[in-house]
């Protein structure tokens, strides 16, 4: 009986086998040259998925849409997507299907920062334009080792400009650094060392944590024995919320700012009341309905936030904005090229410029391939488990 | 180095050393009846949360009746394991038992992220006051406290179910000596299935004492899995006393450790105690030499 049964599931298993190649050729033979493929990895299963499903979403939604207006340059997109995990050989395994049997275009994506470091070279060799959708400035810095990379989010760096600028008109000197041992993390981490001199501010000291670790008392412990009058986080909103509950729980009375990364609702909910009083730069998704009406972003903002509302029946967040302003930059860049030529799209998207999206306004160039300055950041407290705007 | 800074560490390495020392027991116990190392146990631990926050938030249960219930809820789950996917292949060779668990801990966790999503779900502290200042430099949630109580008490209990009651002792014959025990008329299989039953209620009680204190989201099990294996490995496998120092001291040396070398080696140091154990003393703190039973 079982040997039967064996060979049933062989013959079965032939039988799908041949299912597949057949459906493959009745796939790819009318199809050629109809459609424009995009591949878009994103981490939205594993530790980064509260990152990762807004942006395959907003990229879903969004492909459907332009899609559904007569697609690019007469040709509908078909957006394959791809799940990283949060995994470098995951995102490596995925660019290389993308690449080299589905044939895309171009790739959104991934979600962190430490992904679009490991797959930065292997994009570069393929000679394929990545948009990355996270905020790590070492993803298109320095720009001889990032011909082929683009990345939409604001950079650590501008954030933490932005940050000390705050610190140095309060008067504070000496800082407690604690960041993720993770590429977003280490990335903060860097810039934060390096900049801190140009404002005159000492880290006094530099802490880091684990995102496995269940809390961070230990680290608090250590930052509050060196006195410092403010405390930076970096890391995005699960590592960031533990930490802050750390703080609250060590008693450790200082100002905390922390990244951009935390720009969701997710951190609301994770850190409690012990997350108010945090003050941080971020894109200007999450204080949408307290923005002026004349502001620039704002139609843009509503527009994305509503029909997110209405497909998918929760609020979207900056990371899907992230996802939403690559594939428009991707899509801009084929019009603007008026060809899906890789290399031509590669150099359309180095001469965008004063296009508007979700996180700011982007100005490429050759030597900038995330094309956002400062002005792509506005500083929100959190107060009362809400995001309230400081300075627009 | 600050003598209070220096107990500050010491008393958050006890709050994790009782969280490992649970998770090790759990590791303990299932070993010592089948040998298995069933690495399902972190996804216990994340359970625990879980239906801790389920009962809690969502329920608005009360307290102790939601920690009865998230420990009722954990230990079934237990049982239910073992009876369909550990009862079936309990004649296999180890290994395949032993993975197995790998592919029921991932299991449990795609489930538990469909279940309860994949943000971090926040719980309430048991005690009201979160924290008690000693001094400017000591501060010790009441958490921790909580944690260590119900700790030490299960300790106790299970203690005393090992060496007085007869069912303990029936499982600790078979354990020592499974034929011996079966000739005796110990039904081997009760055994097992008893087994799983305290390695998830120890995993169980764990998640709901210790997600207040952090948060919990549906992949926190592996690493606490992992710590927890490295504290039953440290302490000796199968030894219950064993696995509760092997716990403490994994706890206590990672914390301090953290503190005054540096927070960014903490896991570094975990494991190189992991190593040094598996090379200089593989059988643990308190383990026999390990033999392979003919």
């Amino acid at each position: 009986m079982k040997k039967i049964l064996g060979y049933f599931a062989i013959l079965l298993m032939i039988l799908s086998l041949f299912a597949n190649c057949a459906k493959k050729e009745e796939q790819s033979a009318p199809q050629v040259e109809e459609k424009i493929k995009i591949g878009a990895i994103f981490a939205y299963t594993g530790p980064a998925s509260f990152l990762g499903e807004p942006e395959k979403k907003t990229a879903e939604m969004l492909a459907e849409k332009i899609n559904s207006q007569g697609g690019v340059l007469g040709k509908k997109i078909e957006l394959i997507v791809k799940d990283t995990a949060g995994d470098p050989q995951k995102a490596l395994n995925a660019i290389k299907e993308l690449v080299q049997k589905d044939g895309v275009v171009a790739i959104i994506g991934p979600t962190t920062s430490g992904v679009s470091l490991a797959i930065k070279n292997e994009m570069n060799n393929m000679q394929t334009p990545l948009i990355s959708c996270a905020a790590s400035e070492d993803i298109v810095v320095p720009i001889e080792e990032s011909k082929w990379i683009f990345k939409t989010p604001q950079s650590d760096r501008m954030a933490i400009e932005k940050i000390f600028e705050l610190m140095k008109e309060k008067k504070i000197t000496k800082i407690g650094l604690i960041t993720a041992d993770k590429g977003f993390g280490l990335g903060g981490a860097k810039q934060a060392e390096k900049l801190a001199p140009q404002f005159n501010i000492q880290i006094v000291a530099n802490e880091k944590f684990s995102s496995e670790d269940p809390d961070v008392n230990t680290q608090i412990t250590k930052i509050k024995s060196k006195k410092p009058q403010a405390i930076l986080c970096w890391d995005t909103d699960k590592g960031s919320a533990k930490v802050i509950k750390s703080i609250r729980t060590m008693k450790l009375d200082v100002p905390v700012y922390m990244s951009h990364g935390i720009a969701n609702d997710g951190y609301l909910m994770a850190a409690g009341e012990a997350g108010n009083g945090v003050i941080l730069p971020c894109g200007r998704l999450v204080v949408l309905d307290q923005l002026a009406d004349t502001h620039p972003q704002k139609a843009l903002l509503k527009s994305y936030s509503d029909e997110y509302m209405a497909k998918y029946n929760e609020k979207p967040n900056q990371f899907g904005g992230y996802a939403y302003d690559s594939l428009m930059i991707l899509v801009e860049a084929i019009k603007k090229a008026n060809s899906t030529d890789k290399e031509q799209i590669r150099s359309a998207i180095e001469q965008i410029k004063n296009f508007s999206g979700t996180a700011g306004t982007y100005n490429f160039s050759e030597t900038d391939h995330n094309g956002l300055d400062k002005s792509a950041f506005c500083i929100v407290e959190v107060k009362d488990g809400k995001w309230v705007l400081v300075q627009e | 180095m600050n003598l209070e800074i220096f107990l500050q560490y010491f008393i958050n390495g006890l709050t994790y050393g009782a969280i490992y020392a649970l998770i090790a027991l759990g590791f303990s116990v299932i070993y010592r009846t089948t040998e298995i190392i069933n690495f399902a146990q972190g996804e216990f631990v994340m359970l625990g949360g879980m239906f801790m926050f389920t009962f809690t938030k969502i329920c608005g249960l009360n307290l102790w009746l939601a920690l009865i219930l998230t420990i009722l809820t954990v230990s079934i789950i237990g049982i239910i394991i073992q009876q369909l996917f550990i009862r079936p292949a309990i004649n296999s060779p180890l290994v395949s038992i032993i993975i197995i668990t790998i592919g029921l801990s991932i299991a449990i966790q795609t489930t538990a992220m469909l279940l309860w999503g994949k943000n971090s779900l926040m719980l309430d502290h048991f005690s009201k006051i979160e924290t008690i200042k000693i001094t400017d430099e000591i501060i010790i949630a009441t958490q921790n406290i909580w944690i260590l109580a119900i700790t030490i008490i299960l300790m106790f209990i299970l203690h005393y179910f090992f060496e007085k009651t007869m069912l303990g002792k029936a499982f600790s014959a078979c354990a020592s000596n499974p034929t011996a025990a079966s000739l005796m008329g110990i039904n081997r299989n009760n055994m097992v299935l008893l087994s799983f039953f305290i390695s998830a209620l120890l995993g169980g009680i764990s998640g709901a004492i210790l997600c207040p204190l952090t948060n919990v989201n549906y992949h926190i099990g592996l690493s606490f899995g992992l710590k927890g294996f490295c504290a039953a490995i440290c302490g000796g496998i199968g030894n219950n006393i064993g696995a509760i120092l092997g716990g403490f001291m994994l706890g206590i040396v990672q914390e301090v450790g953290a503190g005054v070398i540096s927070s960014g080696y903490k896991d570094a140091i975990a494991f190189v105690i992991l190593i040094i154990f598996l090379v200089f003393k593989p059988s643990g703190i308190l383990g026999q030499k390990w033999t392979k039973r003919v």
